[in-house]
Protein backbone atom coordinates (compact mmCIF):
# COMPACT_ATOMS: atom_id res chain seq x y z
CA UNK A 1 0.00 0.00 0.00
CA UNK A 2 1.70 3.29 -0.55
CA UNK A 3 1.75 6.63 1.54
CA UNK A 4 -1.69 8.15 -0.36
CA UNK A 5 -3.68 5.03 0.29
CA UNK A 6 -2.12 4.71 3.85
CA UNK A 7 -3.60 8.09 4.62
CA UNK A 8 -7.52 7.55 3.29
CA UNK A 9 -7.78 3.53 3.83
CA UNK A 10 -6.98 1.03 6.46
CA UNK A 11 -4.35 -1.23 6.01
CA UNK A 12 -5.62 -4.68 4.65
CA UNK A 13 -4.33 -7.65 3.26
CA UNK A 14 -4.10 -8.07 -0.40
CA UNK A 15 -6.51 -10.79 -0.25
CA UNK A 16 -9.03 -8.79 0.59
CA UNK A 17 -7.97 -5.13 -0.14
CA UNK A 18 -10.31 -5.24 -2.98
CA UNK A 19 -13.11 -6.51 -1.42
CA UNK A 20 -13.49 -4.02 1.68
CA UNK A 21 -11.67 -1.46 0.86
CA UNK A 22 -13.32 2.18 2.55
CA UNK A 23 -12.26 5.33 3.89
CA UNK A 24 -10.92 4.97 7.23
CA UNK A 25 -12.29 6.29 10.59
CA UNK A 26 -10.37 9.53 10.14
CA UNK A 27 -11.90 10.62 6.99
CA UNK A 28 -15.42 8.99 7.61
CA UNK A 29 -15.18 12.07 10.75
CA UNK A 30 -13.91 14.68 8.57
CA UNK A 31 -16.80 13.47 6.19
CA UNK A 32 -20.17 14.17 8.71
CA UNK A 33 -17.91 17.33 10.08
CA UNK A 34 -17.61 18.53 7.00
CA UNK A 35 -21.48 18.17 6.87
CA UNK A 36 -22.18 19.79 10.04
CA UNK A 37 -19.49 22.77 8.29
CA UNK A 38 -21.78 23.36 4.98
CA UNK A 39 -25.09 23.17 7.17
CA UNK A 40 -23.83 25.50 9.48
CA UNK A 41 -22.65 27.77 7.11
CA UNK A 42 -25.73 28.10 5.74
CA UNK A 43 -27.10 28.71 8.97
CA UNK A 44 -24.55 31.68 9.45
CA UNK A 45 -25.75 33.33 6.55
CA UNK A 46 -29.79 33.06 7.28
CA UNK A 47 -29.54 33.21 11.09
CA UNK A 48 -28.23 36.45 12.20
CA UNK A 49 -28.69 36.08 15.96
CA UNK A 50 -25.74 37.06 18.19
CA UNK A 51 -24.77 35.17 21.28
CA UNK A 52 -22.36 37.88 23.38
CA UNK A 53 -21.06 39.76 20.98
CA UNK A 54 -20.61 37.92 17.74
CA UNK A 55 -22.58 35.81 15.47
CA UNK A 56 -24.25 32.79 16.74
CA UNK A 57 -23.21 29.99 14.35
CA UNK A 58 -19.56 31.66 13.60
CA UNK A 59 -17.98 29.62 16.98
CA UNK A 60 -19.32 26.05 15.89
CA UNK A 61 -18.03 27.14 12.56
CA UNK A 62 -14.83 27.65 13.79
CA UNK A 63 -14.36 24.38 15.90
CA UNK A 64 -15.44 22.55 13.49
CA UNK A 65 -12.76 23.62 11.13
CA UNK A 66 -10.50 23.80 13.34
CA UNK A 67 -10.97 19.85 14.45
CA UNK A 68 -11.21 18.59 10.52
CA UNK A 69 -7.32 20.43 10.28
CA UNK A 70 -6.59 18.35 13.19
CA UNK A 71 -8.04 14.90 12.02
CA UNK A 72 -6.56 15.65 8.45
CA UNK A 73 -2.76 16.65 10.38
CA UNK A 74 -3.42 12.97 12.28
CA UNK A 75 -4.47 10.98 9.69
CA UNK A 76 -1.51 12.23 7.07
CA UNK A 77 1.02 11.82 9.26
CA UNK A 78 -0.14 8.35 10.93
CA UNK A 79 0.60 7.30 7.39
CA UNK A 80 4.36 7.83 8.19
CA UNK A 81 4.04 5.30 10.44
CA UNK A 82 4.94 1.26 9.04
CA UNK A 83 1.95 -0.49 8.53
CA UNK A 84 2.10 -2.85 11.78
CA UNK A 85 2.24 0.54 14.21
CA UNK A 86 -0.75 2.08 12.34
CA UNK A 87 -2.68 -1.11 12.67
CA UNK A 88 -2.00 -1.84 16.71
CA UNK A 89 -4.19 -1.99 18.85
CA UNK A 90 -3.34 1.34 20.92
CA UNK A 91 -2.99 3.50 17.92
CA UNK A 92 -6.02 2.32 16.59
CA UNK A 93 -8.04 2.64 20.08
CA UNK A 94 -6.92 6.36 20.32
CA UNK A 95 -8.16 6.89 16.65
CA UNK A 96 -11.76 5.61 18.32
CA UNK A 97 -11.14 7.87 21.46
CA UNK A 98 -9.77 10.96 19.35
CA UNK A 99 -12.47 10.93 16.65
CA UNK A 100 -15.05 10.43 19.16
CA UNK A 101 -14.29 13.17 21.55
CA UNK A 102 -14.27 15.37 17.93
CA UNK A 103 -17.32 14.27 17.09
CA UNK A 104 -18.67 15.38 20.63
CA UNK A 105 -17.10 18.98 20.82
CA UNK A 106 -18.90 19.57 17.64
CA UNK A 107 -22.16 18.24 18.47
CA UNK A 108 -22.27 19.95 21.16
CA UNK A 109 -20.88 23.30 20.40
CA UNK A 110 -23.45 22.41 17.87
CA UNK A 111 -26.90 22.28 19.72
CA UNK A 112 -25.77 24.80 22.31
CA UNK A 113 -25.31 27.41 19.24
CA UNK A 114 -28.60 26.08 18.03
CA UNK A 115 -30.11 26.89 21.22
CA UNK A 116 -28.53 30.30 21.37
CA UNK A 117 -26.68 29.35 24.80
CA UNK A 118 -22.94 29.22 25.61
CA UNK A 119 -21.02 25.69 25.30
CA UNK A 120 -17.78 26.76 26.95
CA UNK A 121 -17.88 28.61 30.53
CA UNK A 122 -21.48 27.47 30.82
CA UNK A 123 -22.13 26.25 34.51
CA UNK A 124 -26.10 27.92 34.15
CA UNK A 125 -27.45 24.11 34.89
CA UNK A 126 -26.30 21.18 36.17
CA UNK A 127 -26.37 19.72 32.47
CA UNK A 128 -24.44 22.23 30.87
CA UNK A 129 -21.81 22.05 33.84
CA UNK A 130 -21.28 18.85 33.56
CA UNK A 131 -21.37 19.60 29.63
CA UNK A 132 -18.58 21.72 29.86
CA UNK A 133 -16.54 19.06 31.74
CA UNK A 134 -17.11 16.40 29.74
CA UNK A 135 -15.88 18.93 26.75
CA UNK A 136 -12.60 19.52 28.61
CA UNK A 137 -12.35 16.22 28.98
CA UNK A 138 -12.50 16.06 25.09
CA UNK A 139 -10.38 18.58 24.44
CA UNK A 140 -7.59 16.45 26.52
CA UNK A 141 -8.37 13.08 24.68
CA UNK A 142 -7.57 15.46 21.57
CA UNK A 143 -4.52 16.43 22.66
CA UNK A 144 -3.22 13.04 24.02
CA UNK A 145 -3.90 11.61 20.41
CA UNK A 146 -2.00 14.18 18.72
CA UNK A 147 0.91 13.77 22.02
CA UNK A 148 0.66 10.09 21.02
CA UNK A 149 1.06 10.00 17.57
CA UNK A 150 3.95 12.25 18.08
CA UNK A 151 5.73 9.73 20.46
CA UNK A 152 5.35 6.85 17.96
CA UNK A 153 7.24 9.33 15.37
CA UNK A 154 9.73 9.89 17.44
CA UNK A 155 10.00 5.91 17.98
CA UNK A 156 10.01 5.43 14.23
CA UNK A 157 12.65 8.14 13.33
CA UNK A 158 14.98 7.41 16.37
CA UNK A 159 14.96 3.60 14.21
CA UNK A 160 16.53 5.32 11.20
CA UNK A 161 17.74 9.07 11.97
CA UNK A 162 17.24 10.13 8.90
CA UNK A 163 14.29 11.20 8.17
CA UNK A 164 13.47 15.16 8.56
CA UNK A 165 9.84 14.87 8.29
CA UNK A 166 9.84 12.30 10.93
CA UNK A 167 11.70 14.28 13.20
CA UNK A 168 9.82 17.46 12.24
CA UNK A 169 6.36 15.75 12.89
CA UNK A 170 7.26 14.07 15.87
CA UNK A 171 8.60 17.53 17.28
CA UNK A 172 5.47 19.49 16.53
CA UNK A 173 2.82 17.32 17.49
CA UNK A 174 4.44 16.53 21.38
CA UNK A 175 5.88 20.24 21.79
CA UNK A 176 2.54 21.72 19.98
CA UNK A 177 -0.01 18.96 22.55
CA UNK A 178 1.85 20.12 25.47
CA UNK A 179 1.86 23.35 24.45
CA UNK A 180 -1.81 23.39 24.00
CA UNK A 181 -2.51 21.21 27.10
CA UNK A 182 -0.63 24.23 29.08
CA UNK A 183 -2.63 27.29 27.67
CA UNK A 184 -5.99 25.32 26.98
CA UNK A 185 -5.83 23.97 30.62
CA UNK A 186 -5.43 27.44 32.13
CA UNK A 187 -8.01 29.23 29.82
CA UNK A 188 -10.94 26.07 30.90
CA UNK A 189 -9.81 26.80 34.55
CA UNK A 190 -10.30 30.08 34.38
CA UNK A 191 -14.00 31.47 35.14
CA UNK A 192 -13.74 34.58 33.77
CA UNK A 193 -12.78 33.19 30.32
CA UNK A 194 -10.09 33.88 27.87
CA UNK A 195 -10.20 38.04 27.63
CA UNK A 196 -11.41 38.39 31.32
CA UNK A 197 -9.72 41.93 31.74
CA UNK A 198 -10.24 43.48 28.60
CA UNK A 199 -12.56 46.26 27.40
CA UNK A 200 -15.00 44.19 24.79
CA UNK A 201 -16.22 47.47 23.62
CA UNK A 202 -12.65 49.50 22.74
CA UNK A 203 -10.55 46.50 21.86
CA UNK A 204 -9.83 45.97 18.21
CA UNK A 205 -10.28 42.56 17.14
CA UNK A 206 -8.93 40.46 14.18
CA UNK A 207 -11.97 39.66 11.82
CA UNK A 208 -12.97 35.76 11.61
CA UNK A 209 -10.75 35.06 14.48
CA UNK A 210 -12.83 37.69 16.68
CA UNK A 211 -9.13 38.15 18.52
CA UNK A 212 -8.77 40.66 21.00
CA UNK A 213 -5.59 42.75 19.66
CA UNK A 214 -4.61 44.24 22.87
CA UNK A 215 -2.35 41.36 23.40
CA UNK A 216 -4.40 40.28 26.46
CA UNK A 217 -6.40 37.43 24.31
CA UNK A 218 -5.65 34.09 25.54
CA UNK A 219 -7.32 32.05 22.19
CA UNK A 220 -3.94 33.32 20.55
CA UNK A 221 -1.37 31.85 22.05
CA UNK A 222 -3.67 28.91 22.31
CA UNK A 223 -3.94 29.28 18.69
CA UNK A 224 -0.17 29.28 17.93
CA UNK A 225 0.26 26.36 20.08
CA UNK A 226 -2.29 23.64 18.26
CA UNK A 227 -0.99 25.05 14.65
CA UNK A 228 2.34 23.77 15.41
CA UNK A 229 1.26 20.76 14.95
CA UNK A 230 0.79 21.58 11.34
CA UNK A 231 3.94 24.59 10.70
CA UNK A 232 6.19 21.77 12.04
CA UNK A 233 6.04 18.66 9.93
CA UNK A 234 5.30 21.62 6.88
CA UNK A 235 8.40 23.54 7.69
CA UNK A 236 10.09 19.86 7.98
CA UNK A 237 8.54 18.63 4.71
CA UNK A 238 9.95 21.75 2.93
CA UNK A 239 13.17 21.14 4.45
CA UNK A 240 13.63 17.41 2.99
CA UNK A 241 12.85 18.79 -0.15
CA UNK A 242 16.00 20.65 0.07
CA UNK A 243 19.34 19.79 -1.40
CA UNK A 244 21.33 19.55 2.50
CA UNK A 245 22.63 17.60 4.63
CA UNK A 246 20.31 15.55 6.90
CA UNK A 247 22.88 17.28 9.79
CA UNK A 248 22.12 20.94 8.09
CA UNK A 249 18.09 20.41 7.70
CA UNK A 250 18.49 18.79 11.55
CA UNK A 251 19.88 22.24 13.11
CA UNK A 252 17.65 24.62 10.97
CA UNK A 253 14.09 22.10 12.72
CA UNK A 254 15.47 22.19 15.91
CA UNK A 255 15.83 26.44 15.70
CA UNK A 256 12.69 26.76 14.29
CA UNK A 257 10.96 24.64 16.79
CA UNK A 258 12.68 26.72 19.39
CA UNK A 259 12.23 30.13 18.53
CA UNK A 260 8.19 28.82 17.69
CA UNK A 261 8.06 27.27 21.32
CA UNK A 262 9.12 30.50 22.33
CA UNK A 263 7.05 33.07 20.99
CA UNK A 264 4.15 31.40 21.89
CA UNK A 265 5.39 31.16 25.43
CA UNK A 266 6.10 35.11 24.81
CA UNK A 267 2.01 35.12 23.71
CA UNK A 268 1.09 33.05 26.69
CA UNK A 269 3.09 35.25 29.07
CA UNK A 270 1.77 38.90 27.70
CA UNK A 271 -1.72 37.74 28.18
CA UNK A 272 -1.30 36.57 31.32
CA UNK A 273 1.00 39.77 33.17
CA UNK A 274 -0.10 42.77 30.76
CA UNK B 1 -54.63 3.30 29.76
CA UNK B 2 -54.89 7.32 29.91
CA UNK B 3 -53.07 8.92 27.15
CA UNK B 4 -50.58 9.78 29.03
CA UNK B 5 -50.26 6.42 30.37
CA UNK B 6 -49.82 5.97 26.08
CA UNK B 7 -47.21 8.65 25.47
CA UNK B 8 -44.84 7.09 28.25
CA UNK B 9 -45.05 3.67 27.02
CA UNK B 10 -44.75 4.77 23.60
CA UNK B 11 -41.85 7.12 24.30
CA UNK B 12 -40.03 4.65 26.83
CA UNK B 13 -40.33 1.38 23.27
CA UNK B 14 -38.98 4.36 20.52
CA UNK B 15 -36.23 5.23 23.35
CA UNK B 16 -35.38 1.28 23.52
CA UNK B 17 -35.18 0.71 19.69
CA UNK B 18 -33.12 3.73 19.67
CA UNK B 19 -30.66 2.15 22.30
CA UNK B 20 -30.67 -0.85 20.22
CA UNK B 21 -29.81 0.90 17.30
CA UNK B 22 -26.80 2.80 18.88
CA UNK B 23 -25.61 1.25 21.28
CA UNK B 24 -25.56 -2.30 20.78
CA UNK B 25 -24.09 -5.16 18.12
CA UNK B 26 -25.53 -5.52 15.25
CA UNK B 27 -24.12 -9.53 14.60
CA UNK B 28 -27.66 -10.85 15.63
CA UNK B 29 -30.11 -10.51 13.04
CA UNK B 30 -33.12 -10.89 15.43
CA UNK B 31 -31.64 -8.09 17.70
CA UNK B 32 -31.72 -6.01 14.74
CA UNK B 33 -35.40 -5.98 13.53
CA UNK B 34 -36.26 -5.29 16.90
CA UNK B 35 -36.25 -1.46 16.20
CA UNK B 36 -36.25 -1.89 12.25
CA UNK B 37 -39.37 -3.71 12.47
CA UNK B 38 -41.08 -4.70 15.63
CA UNK B 39 -41.16 -1.75 16.93
CA UNK B 40 -42.38 0.40 14.28
CA UNK B 41 -45.16 -2.19 13.71
CA UNK B 42 -45.70 -2.09 17.69
CA UNK B 43 -46.01 1.70 16.82
CA UNK B 44 -48.03 1.65 13.50
CA UNK B 45 -50.86 -0.58 15.17
CA UNK B 46 -51.21 2.17 18.32
CA UNK B 47 -51.00 4.77 15.96
CA UNK B 48 -53.89 3.42 13.69
CA UNK B 49 -55.97 2.37 16.92
CA UNK B 50 -55.75 5.91 17.75
CA UNK B 51 -56.34 7.48 14.50
CA UNK B 52 -59.22 5.33 13.40
CA UNK B 53 -60.98 6.41 17.27
CA UNK B 54 -59.89 9.81 17.63
CA UNK B 55 -58.72 11.89 14.36
CA UNK B 56 -62.37 12.16 12.93
CA UNK B 57 -63.76 13.70 16.37
CA UNK B 58 -60.89 16.34 16.27
CA UNK B 59 -61.60 19.48 15.10
CA UNK B 60 -59.10 21.16 12.63
CA UNK B 61 -57.75 19.58 9.28
CA UNK B 62 -54.52 19.25 7.44
CA UNK B 63 -55.32 22.07 4.78
CA UNK B 64 -54.03 25.19 7.04
CA UNK B 65 -51.36 25.50 9.25
CA UNK B 66 -54.35 26.97 11.49
CA UNK B 67 -56.38 24.10 11.07
CA UNK B 68 -53.15 21.92 11.92
CA UNK B 69 -52.36 23.87 14.95
CA UNK B 70 -55.94 23.40 16.05
CA UNK B 71 -56.24 19.54 15.54
CA UNK B 72 -53.18 19.45 17.89
CA UNK B 73 -55.28 20.72 20.64
CA UNK B 74 -56.64 17.41 21.12
CA UNK B 75 -55.41 15.19 22.77
CA UNK B 76 -56.20 11.89 21.05
CA UNK B 77 -54.94 13.47 17.56
CA UNK B 78 -51.50 15.03 19.56
CA UNK B 79 -50.92 11.53 20.67
CA UNK B 80 -51.32 10.11 17.78
CA UNK B 81 -49.05 12.94 15.90
CA UNK B 82 -46.45 11.93 18.54
CA UNK B 83 -46.68 7.85 17.87
CA UNK B 84 -46.49 8.97 13.73
CA UNK B 85 -43.33 10.78 14.78
CA UNK B 86 -41.78 7.69 17.08
CA UNK B 87 -42.70 5.20 14.66
CA UNK B 88 -41.45 6.43 11.23
CA UNK B 89 -38.11 8.26 12.96
CA UNK B 90 -37.17 4.92 13.77
CA UNK B 91 -38.54 3.21 11.14
CA UNK B 92 -36.09 5.43 9.06
CA UNK B 93 -32.95 4.84 12.06
CA UNK B 94 -33.39 1.09 10.86
CA UNK B 95 -32.66 1.82 7.46
CA UNK B 96 -30.32 4.41 8.21
CA UNK B 97 -28.57 1.68 10.23
CA UNK B 98 -28.41 -0.71 7.95
CA UNK B 99 -27.40 0.66 4.52
CA UNK B 100 -24.28 2.43 7.20
CA UNK B 101 -23.24 -0.83 7.87
CA UNK B 102 -23.23 -1.93 4.43
CA UNK B 103 -21.08 0.78 3.09
CA UNK B 104 -18.49 0.41 5.86
CA UNK B 105 -19.45 3.27 8.16
CA UNK B 106 -18.13 3.15 11.45
CA UNK B 107 -20.31 2.87 14.69
CA UNK B 108 -18.78 6.14 15.96
CA UNK B 109 -19.94 8.17 13.06
CA UNK B 110 -23.31 6.50 12.85
CA UNK B 111 -23.75 6.90 16.61
CA UNK B 112 -24.04 11.18 15.69
CA UNK B 113 -26.29 10.29 12.73
CA UNK B 114 -28.74 8.70 14.63
CA UNK B 115 -28.88 10.55 17.64
CA UNK B 116 -30.06 13.15 15.47
CA UNK B 117 -32.49 11.35 13.46
CA UNK B 118 -33.84 10.44 17.01
CA UNK B 119 -33.96 13.64 17.92
CA UNK B 120 -34.41 15.84 14.59
CA UNK B 121 -35.54 13.31 12.30
CA UNK B 122 -35.15 14.86 9.13
CA UNK B 123 -31.96 16.52 10.13
CA UNK B 124 -30.45 13.42 10.90
CA UNK B 125 -31.45 11.69 7.74
CA UNK B 126 -30.05 14.73 5.81
CA UNK B 127 -26.63 13.95 7.08
CA UNK B 128 -26.97 10.49 6.11
CA UNK B 129 -27.97 10.99 2.63
CA UNK B 130 -24.93 13.61 2.14
CA UNK B 131 -22.51 11.14 3.57
CA UNK B 132 -23.73 8.01 2.23
CA UNK B 133 -23.10 9.03 -2.02
CA UNK B 134 -19.28 9.99 -0.84
CA UNK B 135 -18.61 7.23 1.04
CA UNK B 136 -19.76 5.18 -1.69
CA UNK B 137 -18.02 7.36 -4.34
CA UNK B 138 -14.56 5.80 -2.44
CA UNK B 139 -15.55 2.70 -1.27
CA UNK B 140 -16.48 1.17 -5.09
CA UNK B 141 -17.02 -2.24 -4.08
CA UNK B 142 -19.43 -1.48 -1.24
CA UNK B 143 -21.57 0.31 -4.13
CA UNK B 144 -22.44 -3.30 -6.09
CA UNK B 145 -23.88 -4.47 -2.01
CA UNK B 146 -25.69 -1.65 -0.87
CA UNK B 147 -29.56 -2.28 -0.85
CA UNK B 148 -32.50 0.37 -1.97
CA UNK B 149 -29.96 2.54 -4.61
Amino acid sequence: MNLASSIFYDDLDDATAGQAKHLNLWWQGILILSVFLAVNILLYVFDHRLLGDEALWLKPIKFEISVIIHFITLTVLAALLRPAKRDGILWKGMTCVVVAAGLFEVLYIFLQAARGRESHYNNATLVESVMYGLMGLGAVALVLGSFYLGYLLYREYQSEQTSVLLLSSALGLTIGSVLTLIIAGYLSSSQTGYAADINTQEALRLPIFSWYLNGEDLRIPHFFATHMMQFSPLYGLWLSRQNMPFSVCKKRLFWSVGIYSLLVMLLFAIALFK
Amino acid sequence: MSFEQLFSSASILAMLGWVILVFLPRRWKWLNRVPALFIPVVLSVVYSFLIARYFFSAEGGFDTLANVQQMFTFSGAALAGWVHYLAFDLFIGGLIAKQADEIGLSRLIQAPILLLTFMFGPFGYLLFAIVKPVMLRFSPAAANTVVGE
